[in-house]
């Protein structure tokens, strides 16, 4: 495997045999940076035939699976976000369709950590919602948490399979029901070329791979996703109230020294809220932090 | 709890609006102190320090008339939003009478809206109140902005014990005096019960 310094712009070649998911780390024998290798997560293509269907309601549920065994699909049921996340992980099928409400993690949390995760993120997601035409979605699948559709509860037995059709198919133009404005589509992810990740290391303090680490444990904890919501919230109510400062402070790289006050006070709450057995699990704060920051850097393009 | 001035034969009332940074809480409030009618009203007094801000204002309603000969004036706060100022949070809700809370209904102020509640229990809970016995009602309010969630999902998520909830414009009033006429009903009703 190939890999760039990122200080002196070499080309280093690594041999896959040395890397771990968690990374290893490499001298460059050019201008002596330490390198943080991670090896590449491994792509697997989600299974075209199974659908997941998670819904509180099992009447729902059956509604939906019927129309889905009808066009021969591996149908997979779920009543509540935790078993959604195992059975996504276990399974991979290649669509889930959620209830946004679901009990024990919410819906729209299942379909933003399915996502993020590399052996997820090819999933689709249709969301399920009971919504009248008064109160009924207006927006693109982009705004909605990341799916790529949504039903309404009312329009499963004409529409799904129409739906479900045109995300197994080529850049079908729309996938709305007639009459309703056409959804636009996401600009395409350009994906970063197949180099694994580099990031330098100053040697005395090296962090640890939190991320690896707590993912393999976290995913199907109810508790910890909650620690997650707080920090994240914490987070983004620090940029809510302070963006312009923020910014800046991101692209001068001393967000820690600038947010110093407000930290300590996210921390003191989060401290206080958080159970020391979730707390030993990972700190998901720095976590929530530190994932803002990169966020930020690449909307920023920094 | 309200407390009694018997000198001005008055019950003193106390309405928290609650919520999440940025939510609408303060426009709610402002907007109420704008159309009260000046001799009904007292000063609106902002508790602000350099990061954080607490509006207060008490007024007597004349069309809610009298128990036993005691007007109501209702006392309205709203609480600091962003969720690291608990501990000021907790100070204000001493003694409510009546929640609002306020929801944004914004896409991307979901997990927010769901973290303030959960802090909403936890304060009332230390302090010995349970949120289901208050008069309390949920505000859906940014009704008018593009990217929200649809008020099925928000009640499903933000109101699962199915309580009164309106939706709201606050800077145009849409919505606001609905929602603090009926809070305003609910403390009454309980009033009424125990005096």
């Amino acid at each position: 495997m190939i890999v760039v310094c990122p200080k002196c712009k070499i080309k280093l070649k690594v041999t896959d045999e040395k890397l771990t998911p968690e990374g290893t780390r490499f001298k460059c024998p050019r201008c002596s940076a330490v390198l943080l290798v991670r090896k590449p997560p491994v792509q697997i293509k989600p299974l075209e035939d199974k659908i997941i269907v998670a819904h509180e309601d099992n009447s729902i549920i059956e509604k939906v699976k019927k129309v889905l065994i009808r066009q021969g699909y591996t149908v997979v049921t779920s009543n509540d976000g935790v078993d959604t996340m195992i059975k996504a992980v276990k399974e991979l099928p290649f669509l889930v369709i959620l209830d946004v409400a679901l009990p024990k993690i919410y819906g729209f949390e299942v379909c933003k950590r399915l996502k993020e995760r590399a052996e997820t993120k090819e999933i689709k997601v249709i969301f399920i919602s009971s919504i009248y035409d008064k109160t009924r979605y207006k927006r693109s699948p982009a705004s909605l948490y990341g799916a790529d559709d949504y039903i309404e509860e009312h329009q499963i037995e004409e529409i799904l399979s129409e739906k479900v059709d045109a995300l197994r198919g080529i850049n079908k133009e729309t996938i709305e029901g007639p009459g309703e404005p056409a959804i636009e589509k996401p600009a395409p992810r350009v994906d970063a070329p197949p180099l694994p990740k580099l990031e330098p290391q100053t040697p005395p303090k090296v962090q640890p791979p939190a991320e690896v680490k707590l993912e393999a444990k976290a995913e199907t904890d109810g508790a910890i996703e909650k620690a997650r919501r707080l920090a994240r919230t914490i987070v983004s109510d620090i940029y809510l109230y302070s963006s312009a400062k923020m910014e800046a402070s991101i692209k001068n790289n001393n967000f820690y020294k600038v947010f110093a006050s407000e930290i300590k006070e996210g921390q003191k709450l989060y401290d206080s809220r958080i159970p020391q057995e979730v707390k030993n699990k990972g700190d998901f704060f720095r976590e929530a932090i530190d994932n803002f920051i990169e966020k930020k850097k690449n909307t920023l393009k920094i | 709890m309200s407390f009694i001035n018997y000198s001005s034969r008055e019950i003193n009332c106390k309405i928290v609006y609650y919520g999440p940074g940025l939510c609408g809480k303060t426009t709610n409030l402002q907007y109420v102190y704008r159309k009260t009618n000046p001799e009904q009203k007292g000063k609106l007094i902002s508790l602000a320090t350099e990061t954080e801000r607490t509006l207060f204002f008490d007024f007597l309603p004349l069309s809610l008339g009298d128990i036993r000969g005691f007007k109501i004036r209702f006392h309205l706060y709203t609480v600091p939003g962003q969720v690291f100022y608990a501990a000021s949070r907790k100070l204000i809700l001493k003694g409510v009478d009546g929640v609002v809370f306020v929801a944004d209904s914004q896409i991307e102020r979901m997990e927010a809206n769901i973290e303030s509640l959960d802090d909403l229990k936890i304060n009332l809970t230390e302090q010995g109140y349970a949120l289901e016995k208050l008069p309390f009602i949920v505000q859906y309010n940014k009704r008018d902005l593009p990217s929200i969630a649809p008020l099925e999902e928000m009640n499903k998520i933000l109101n699962v014990n199915g309580v009164q909830w309106f939706e709201a414009v606050a800077p145009t009033g849409v919505g606001v005096f609905e929602t603090l006429k009926n809070v305003a009903k609910q403390v009454l009703f309980e009033l009424k019960k125990h005096y």
